[in-house]
């Protein structure tokens, strides 16, 4: 299973400007994003097996999806929310950033 | 949670829950009650079984709370009063910039015959300035609505039936606004604004320093949604309103006409509307069909404001 540290437990903001060929990256809230009329999709994973995936809502706020997730194998978390389930490879996290293999 | 827990604190763990549960579930029932009467009401307006009554021009009353941990996030009365000003010629049609809407959509034009200025009577018949203040130590807010309670580092809301509640604060995740369509709490009702978008001078920063996210915000606490219907990049979505062309997903920056989308040729997309994504100079129109909604909204959900209005 991956290493879970405290600091993986935030909401992240994807911050597709910075992804690369195989990897998404995502940021905390007070990353200097530019400023966008258009929410920006992100996840959330919570102590003790939370997991919420935000994506875009019709009111410019985010429509929120609660889930689960759980460490599989590796750098595998498996997670779960709205329709379906679906597995995440962890490449790294800090404070700063997370980034999740493509 | 174990025997020893449940023994010790059993009533008071399972009865918060339960509360937050039933709360929640309530509020959404409550929710999608109130969303379909004031959809219904929306129809009959849209297919002309109702007529708008309303004569006159109506004046909002506004209060706007400014939630700040640095100073530079505590905007100033007059950038607030920038901002009360654009509204006011937005929702008017007295915008400068109208010129530049195509002249295949210039009979479309609407004048929303709405105005705006900043309460002047608080809650308890007191006079105020409209504008609340209030240091907080969270660096930046999410779009969960903290920024509204007073107890999550926010600003409690005043009565949603009387002011149109505006939050101007440090929007965290690069968000420009956010606002709540009618029919829902009023605790977390009106629009939050974050303070770089936010009127014309001062903090606002280009290319959103036209005043233009308060415009598109107070749009939806209208009851109006997206152009581009909220379905991404497809072509199936829909606004309800019949007099905006159908298009893909929003649109961003400053588009040139036409930009052709869901066979929409020869016009293209209405990416000058207000509820488009653009720019805020990019951004210059409402049309009949959204008024006709505006005027639903103002005859079923918020007729208190219309009738009665805060600070008169």
């Amino acid at each position: 299973m991956p290493e879970i540290w405290p600091d993986l437990y935030r909401r992240w903001y994807r911050s597709f400007e910075e992804d690369t060929d195989d990897q998404a990256v995502y940021r905390p809230a007070d990353f200097p994003f530019p400023p966008s009329r258009a929410p920006r999709p992100g996840l959330e994973f919570r102590p003790g097996g939370g997991f919420v995936e935000y994506a875009a809502g019709p009111a410019d706020r985010a429509a929120a999806s609660s889930g689960s997730w759980e460490p599989g194998e590796g750098d595998a978390v498996r997670v779960r929310a709205g329709a379906g389930t679906r597995v995440l490879h962890i490449v790294a996290h800090d404070e700063q950033v997370l980034r999740i293999r493509r | 949670m174990d025997n020893a827990d449940i023994v010790e604190n059993p009533a008071r763990r399972r009865c918060g829950a339960e509360d937050v549960h039933r709360r929640l579930l309530n509020e959404s029932l409550n929710y999608r009650l109130n969303r379909a009467a004031i959809e219904n009401l929306a129809f009959a307006y849209a297919t002309g079984e109702e007529q708008p009554g309303r004569t006159g021009v109506v004046t909002i009353p506004v209060v706007v709370h400014v939630v700040h941990s640095t100073d530079e996030q505590n905007v100033s009365d007059e950038q607030i009063d920038t901002q009360i000003a654009v509204l006011n010629e937005d929702f008017r049609a007295a915008n400068a910039d109208l010129k530049g809407v195509p002249p295949v959509w210039q009979g479309l034009v609407a004048d929303a015959r709405l105005e705006f200025r900043r309460a002047d009577t608080d809650p308890d018949g007191n006079p105020t300035t409209g504008v609340t203040r209030r240091r907080t130590d969270r660096r930046s807010f999410s779009d969960d609505d903290a920024v509204k309670f007073t107890a999550r580092g926010g600003a409690d809301a005043w009565p949603a039936d009387r002011y149109l509640n505006l939050w101007v604060c440090q929007l965290g995740g690069g968000l420009l606004g956010y606002a709540q369509f009618p029919g829902g709490p009023p605790a977390t009702d009106g629009v939050v604004i974050t303070y770089t978008g936010f009127g014309t001078t001062g903090t606002a920063a280009a290319p959103f320093n036209l005043g233009r996210t308060t415009t598109h915000e107070i749009g939806h606490w209208l009851n109006l949604f997206h152009i581009g219907g909220d379905d991404g990049t497809g072509c199936s979505g829909t606004d309800f309103v019949a007099d905006t062309p159908n298009q893909a997903g929003q649109n961003f920056g400053t588009p040139t006409y036409p930009s052709i989308t869901c066979n929409n040729a020869p016009d293209g997309d209405m990416f000058m509307n207000y509820m488009d994504y653009t720019d805020d100079v990019a951004m210059f129109m409402f049309t009949n069909g959204q008024i006709l909604r505006v005027e639903a909204c103002l005859a079923g959900p918020r007729q208190s404001l219309v009738t009665q209005g805060g600070g008169h």
